[in-house]
């Protein structure tokens, strides 16, 4: 069963999925769903020996091209409608022990591409008013697949978390004429202190406003409001910044570090969106090497985050820590002979 | 199989259930399909061992 479900006091749609209860989980390495399909072997999701990316339709999804009417009816403040969108899967290797931080450079840019054109293909279908690029790494944040990957979800809305945020944009450019994202970014630029990583066209930064502890914000410098504005220029740039971000996340700690990965770009409803800015935000879920932050009761119920530690501390730490600068990470990247 | 920005190339298959899957692939890319050997990932601990 699958619905949207209106929530009439937040005023958001809440997508019921009972079939998800039935997804794989955390199954071992040999019989991993997201490798390429060996001679021989089980067959996987993935009918070839090998690949090199491949995207496709979430066997467990949310959303569904042709999704079953809702088999509940309204009640009298909650509407309900069909779960009614795209739920894909992006698979970025055939490795199975790959990562964005492990990867190439060149893998990352042509994932890039990958997530570019699913921007364009999906945004294309006049369903689809918002597509959702994102990465949930590690069983911290209820990874099931540990195969390297991310999803696309593809909204028959705008969801609310963008919507909140470019309805701020929008005000701040009917206010001031500018992007709040542009000028958000200059002051963290101008102030250094929450600087994170600098490649020539894209930066990461903790923001000053950081409702998790190693939150980061990575963003073009010039302002673009969707993927479908990148140059071959902004992706290698983009993969250069993403893979050092990465790595230094993966050497906080000096293991792997669970985080969540979400892109903010314009909606695909068909109207101009010049207060959006593109960006990626980051949310690892550690405080400290063992501890977690949990959305506890005044985070899950109350809408405001605590935060117990000091985005300028963290960003500090940040930048002592992994690939000291971007070209840093194109010159170990040429080392491996991969440049 | 029409090429796009970046040098990809896509094919799309029906999977038996009827799900599409698309094949990128990369002609120009040194990065040439990994072979796909053995690799068990660097696990994270898992919620006990945490």
């Amino acid at each position: 069963m699958s619905e949207l479900r209106w929530h009439p006091f937040l005023r958001e749609w809440v997508v019921t999925a009972t079939h998800r209860q039935e997804r794989t989980f955390l199954p071992p390495a040999d019989y991993c769903p997201l490798c390429p399909t060996r001679p021989g072997g089980f067959p996987t999701e993935v009918p070839a020996e090998t690949y090199d990316i491949v995207v496709f339709e979430n066997k467990f999804p949310s959303l569904q091209r042709s999704p079953p009417p809702p088999a509940v009816s309204a009640t009298p403040v909650s509407p309900v409608a069909p779960a009614a969108g795209v739920c894909e899967v992006v698979l970025y290797s055939p490795r199975h022990g790959d990562s964005l931080t492990s990867m190439p450079l060149e893998r990352i840019r042509n994932l890039a591409w990958v997530w570019r054109d699913r921007y364009l293909e999906l945004g294309a279908d006049p369903l689809v008013k918002y597509v959702f690029v994102f990465e949930n790494r590690g069983e911290a944040v209820g990874v099931t697949l540990h195969h390297p990957h991310g999803q696309i979800y593809a909204f028959p809305y705008v969801p609310p978390i963008p919507e909140r945020e470019l309805a701020a944009s929008r005000a701040h450019l009917e206010a001031h004429g500018t992007c709040l994202l542009c000028a958000a970014m200059e002051a963290e630029r101008a102030d250094g202190r929450r600087l994170v990583l600098e490649g020539e066209r894209f930066v990461a930064w903790v923001p000053f406003f950081a409702r998790w502890p190693f939150e980061v914000y990575l963003a073009p410098r010039r302002h673009q409001a969707s993927m479908a504005e990148w140059t071959a220029e902004d992706v290698a740039d983009l993969a250069a910044v993403l893979k050092g971000l990465l790595g230094k996340l993966d050497a906080l700690f000096g293991r792997p570090l669970p985080y969540v990965m979400i892109v903010h770009q314009a909606p695909t409803d068909g109207a101009s969106h010049p207060e959006c800015h593109l960006h990626f935000e980051f949310y690892p879920p550690n405080r400290t090497a063992t501890k977690l932050k949990y959305l506890a009761g005044c985070e899950a119920g109350g809408g405001t985050f605590i935060n117990d530690t000091l985005p300028e501390e963290s960003a500090a730490e940040l930048r002592r820590v992994g690939p000291a600068s971007v070209a840093a990470v194109i010159a170990a990247d040429r080392a491996a002979g991969r440049g | 199989m029409p090429e796009r920005e970046g040098g990809l190339e896509r094919e799309a298959v029906r999977l038996p259930d009827g799900r599409r899957l698309i094949f990128y692939r990369f002609p120009q890319s040194a990065a040439r399909p990994a072979p796909a050997p053995p690799d068990p990932a660097p696990r994270e601990p898992t919620r006990e061992e945490r």
